[in-house]
């Protein structure tokens, strides 16, 4: 038995900070593709709008909370909200799939705990590169768990929202459906923690066990879960991190116009900084999943008898 | 233990809350008389041709309602009538062959016919001068909505007739504005109402369509006195004030009320409602508001409270002072909303849009309050007819009650003023409107639309768009007055549309056919747009001048770019309805220029060539947002030097929660 089986959720938070302190640079090199990709994002957004309204002082209204000249903007160039709502797709599918590069070099970073810019680059690089299709089968044959947690969450709004729609007050409004939204939610918290366990496995295990296979990484991954609930506490926390800044920023930011140049760029660093905690707090999640792997029994070797 | 005392907890605290509006049903105290006349003013307002004396039971188990009495009728026409054909609406609920069902699908508002609770009214008594007509009476429609009842002789022109009558009204599961929801019923359209004679004196005809899924309802103005006998569990509203309470000493009691210069009389009865009382200052006196709500929504009781009494002031003050000493506003339980909220009867309205999502500053429930009160005028006063010119009442009242919420919540917001966000009633509407509709005119039947849609959009929204529009194009004070002249001239009668816009003409001393005849007979609006406006410096004329010897070239050199700016601006209206409007011109140094187009004579383009010392930056049609025909009002702004930094602003919010599904979804 190992020491490191007694791994704990303290033990998984402070292994997240103590990567966030090691590989501050890697963590912040992420986070420049990721604003770069958001700032080609925003200029697209900005290209389309430009061309429909840069000349129609109406739209200066809109932004500006008139609600009336929303809808008639929306009204008068429906064409450009499809647009931005397929480029911000496109964006979302794109960096979806440069994350499962992503997530392969951090977990083989914290794996193998290089030193240095050269050999962190080294592992960061053979890390994502040779987990990347792995990845793209697990994703694939998540598809199914994923419909399923959809339909569940559909299933629980829409059984919320019925008692909903007789709500007279916020609370009795928001209850119902928060509440229906819990299984779907639980499922979700599942199916992302086993998934994740089954990456870092595949990371983690790859030098040793190269024919760990995708279905085999996530049902191990699913049982893992099932024996180690710390593993769903830790994940759970770092959602839960991640809705709260978010929900932190809206709070602050509500009320405040942050009108002219000023306002402008204040919005757009304060923009950066929610995205680079939210960055981190999922790096730090991957550490502290790294950390737990490590205590995970590895998979059975398949024995080849030698010919007789 | 612990566990189970929680248990024990959740539960208690579940059923005291449910228990707030369902718990067994109470005994209610007798209600004290109103002591208030029906009339303010006390003398009679409308020639009173059909009024009633009824006395009602309310089974209110199994939602029926049985009773009797004398319909007092007065032929105010010219002409002999030698039959009466009475409205028997609640038929319309009978089965899915009424002419309403055909048409409605058993769908409106949102709410679903029940396919198990009908609704019928079987009149089963019918005696003229003590004589039993009903075994004569016939349903000469294409169904039960109308009964046709023959006289033993003609009728004279100014004589009246006694009906006594005795019937049986079975409420449907609440659906088009009556039935019932639980406990919960709401009574409207329950008893015989005679049809209403008009057109030309000496040519008078019966209005008395059958209930069509659209339309409303169209009635003689008269008195009511009405006994309503109920459980002595319930809170009775009613149409007109309380002059009598008895308790009958076997759980029920018998309430009498009283109403003059009405057309209707509609009742609620419910064993949970408690009530919020206020009063409407007008002309010196008061008008008792009342407002019947659950416990639940006590909070959109104050606000529909506010909304009423508000309301009740400012039409009293913009038209015809509100002539009746009470106004009752029901506010429907959730489960009813759909089915009774959101109607008009005199004197008792019924409200909606309760819902946790309308927060304080989101003024749909105030918006409907004041669009029912609204209907005292348009409709409970100036009782046009609503299955004929729904546009009349309904649309009419929605512009008005515009001008009310703007001088009750001020003019930018007065709709919605919320987290930042801003809309003006009248503006709100007219984006809201549906563009997909079937286009249709808006003075036509209502049984004419393609369908529910297209009916909406005509009836409610282009009409009040309509009249926006005319305000802007005559002036806000100057339309005030012709509207209040109108309403003054024809309350407690039937106005037509003709009698409308006639009214309105004369007031201003103006020819309106030029829009009216398109933007109300006609489909379509306006089609404003900036189609080009540029700019150039000034110079004297280029090139090449004078022939053969004198031939002579102009170059940029001998005619350099002035000082001044030659500018030019090509606006267009491709619509169907003309309409003038101001064209502002704005200018680099910050000064601006009006031009009006004023285009009555059917062309659709207008050019404007100016000069300036600074070049034009900006051009706007209908700088007052008056022209709310416009479906498409974005193009009536032109700047001539492109500005993204609204389109960075928003895009900046776009990607931001772009960059948070990529994060959810991704690393």
């Amino acid at each position: 038995m190992s020491g490191r089986e007694g791994v704990g959720l303290r033990a998984m938070i402070r292994a997240g900070g103590r990567v966030l302190a090691t590989y501050t640079g890697t963590v912040l090199g992420l986070f420049a593709v990721q604003a770069v990709l958001t700032g080609i994002v925003w200029f697209s957004f900005t290209q389309v709008l430009a061309s429909e309204f840069a000349h129609r002082p109406v739209f200066d209204d809109a932004v500006g909370g008139d609600l009336v000249a929303i809808i008639e903007c929306l009204r008068h160039a429906p064409q450009a909200v499809r647009a931005m709502l397929w480029i911000g797709l496109g964006a979302v599918f794109l960096w979806i799939m440069c994350s499962w590069f992503f997530v392969g070099g951090i977990y083989a970073v914290v794996f193998e705990r290089p030193e240095g810019k050269r050999d962190t680059a080294r592992v960061f690089g053979a890390g994502g590169a040779g987990t990347f299709f792995v990845y793209l089968r697990l994703a694939v044959i998540s598809f199914a768990l994923h419909v399923m947690v959809i339909g569940v969450l559909l299933f629980g709004l829409g059984a919320g929202a019925a008692r909903s729609a007789a709500a007279m007050s916020a609370f009795d409004f928001v209850a119902p459906m928060a509440i229906g939204l819990v299984p779907g939610l639980l499922l979700l918290l599942i199916v992302w923690t086993a998934l994740d366990y089954a990456r870092a496995e595949l990371t983690v295990r790859r030098p040793t066990h190269d024919d760990l296979g995708a279905v085999r990484a996530l049902i191990r991954g699913l049982v893992f879960i099932a024996r180690r609930p710390i593993s769903l506490a830790h994940n759970a926390l770092g959602w839960l991190a991640f809705v709260l800044v978010s929900l932190g920023f809206a709070w602050a930011a509500h009320g405040h116009a942050m009108l002219g140049t000023g306002g402008a760029v204040a919005l757009v660093v304060i923009r950066l900084g929610v995205a680079l905690l939210r960055m981190a707090i999922k790096v730090a999640m991957l550490a502290g999943q790294v950390e737990l792997t490590e205590t995970r029994p590895p998979p059975p070797r398949r024995v080849i008898e030698p010919a007789a | 233990m612990a566990l189970r005392s929680n248990v024990a907890l959740c539960v208690a605290i579940a059923l005291a809350a449910c228990g707030r509006s369902s718990g067994t049903p109470e005994t209610r105290p007798l209600p004290a008389p109103d002591n208030l006349p029906a009339l303010r003013g006390g003398k009679p307002m409308s020639p009173r041709l059909a009024s009633y004396r009824l006395h009602a039971a309310l089974d209110s188990a199994n939602h029926r309602i049985t009773a009797t009495g004398t319909i007092h009728w007065t032929n105010g026409g010219q002409s002999p009538v030698d039959a009466l054909p009475f409205h028997l609406y609640l038929n319309a609920f009978k089965n899915e062959s009424s002419v309403f069902m055909q048409e409605s699908r058993g769908e409106m508002r949102g709410a679903h016919a029940s396919t198990t609770h009908w609704g019928w009214i079987d009149v089963t008594s019918m005696k003229i001068a003590g004589a039993e007509r009903i075994g004569l009476a016939r349903f000469p429609g294409p169904d039960q909505t109308v009964l046709e009842v023959p006289l033993a002789q003609p009728l004279a022109p100014g004589a009246s007739i006694d009906i006594d009558v005795a019937f049986t009204s079975q409420l449907p599961e609440v659906f088009a504005r009556t039935g019932w929801a639980d406990d919960f019923h709401m009574v409207g359209q329950w008893f015989p109402k005679p049809g209403v004679r008009v057109g030309a004196p000496g040519a008078e005809t019966w209005a008395c369509e059958p209930f069509h899924a659209n339309a409303e309802f169209f009635a003689d103005f008269g008195v009511y006195d009405v006994d309503v006998t109920v459980p002595d569990t319930v809170t009775v509203a009613a149409t007109g004030v309380l002059v009598g309470a008895k308790d009958n000493g076997n759980h029920t009691r018998t309430l009498t009320y009283h109403a003059e210069d009405v057309h209707d009389f509609a009742w609620m009865a419910d064993p949970y409602m408690e009530v919020l009382t206020g009063k409407a200052q007008v002309d010196g006196g008061a008008v008792a508001v009342r407002v019947y709500y659950r416990p639940d929504q006590e909070e959109f009781a104050r606000r529909h409270l506010a909304a009423g009494i508000g309301a009740i002031e400012s039409l009293s003050a913009l038209y015809v002072a509100y002539p009746w000493s009470t106004m009752s506003i029901i506010d429907p339980p959730p489960a009813a909303e759909a089915g009774a909220g959101g109607m008009e009867y005199p004197t008792l309205v019924t409200t909606g849009g309760d819902s946790a999502i309308m927060r304080p500053g989101i003024r749909l429930p105030e918006f409907v309050t004041i669009h029912e009160v609204g209907h005292n005028w348009f409709q409970g006063m100036l009782a046009s007819n609503e299955p004929e010119e729904a546009w009349l009442d309904e649309g009419v009242n929605q512009y008005a009650d515009a001008i009310v919420m703007a001088r009750l919540y001020g003019p930018r917001a007065s709709l919605i003023d919320w987290m930042g966000f801003a809309a003006e009633a009248n503006r709100g509407f007219a984006a809201l409107t549906p563009t997909r509709t079937v286009p249709s005119a808006i003075a036509q039947a209502s049984w004419t639309f393609a369908d529910n849609d297209a009916y909406g959009a005509a009836t409610y929204a282009k009409t009040a768009a309509a009249l926006a529009t005319l305000e802007g194009v005559v002036g806000s004070d100057a339309f005030a007055a012709a509207l209040k002249r109108y309403a003054e001239t024809w309350a407690f009668r039937h106005p037509t549309g003709k009698d409308f816009f006639a009214s309105l003409a004369s007031t201003l001393d103006q020819d309106l056919a030029w829009f009216i005849g398109p933007a109300f007979y006609g489909i379509g609006g306006a089609e404003l747009s900036v189609r080009s406006a540029s700019c150039r410096p000034r110079h004297e004329p280029r090139g090449v001048f004078g022939d053969g010897a004198a031939r002579k070239v102009i170059t940029s050199d001998q005619a350099p770019d002035g000082d001044t700016w030659v500018c030019d601006v090509l606006i267009a209206n491709t619509g169907t309805v003309p309409v003038p409007v101001d064209i502002e011109l704005r200018f680099a140094d910050g000064t601006s220029a009006r031009e009006r187009w004023e285009h009555k004579d059917g062309g659709h383009w207008h050019a404007i060539r100016i000069e300036r010392s600074s070049p034009l930056t900006e051009v706007e049609i209908d700088p007052g947002d008056r022209v709310l025909l416009d479906d498409d009002p974005v193009d009536n702004q032109f700047r001539l030097i492109d500005d993204v930094s609204a389109s960075a602003r928003a895009s900046a919010r776009a990607a931001y929660w772009t960059e948070t599904t990529m994060q959810v979804m991704g690393l």
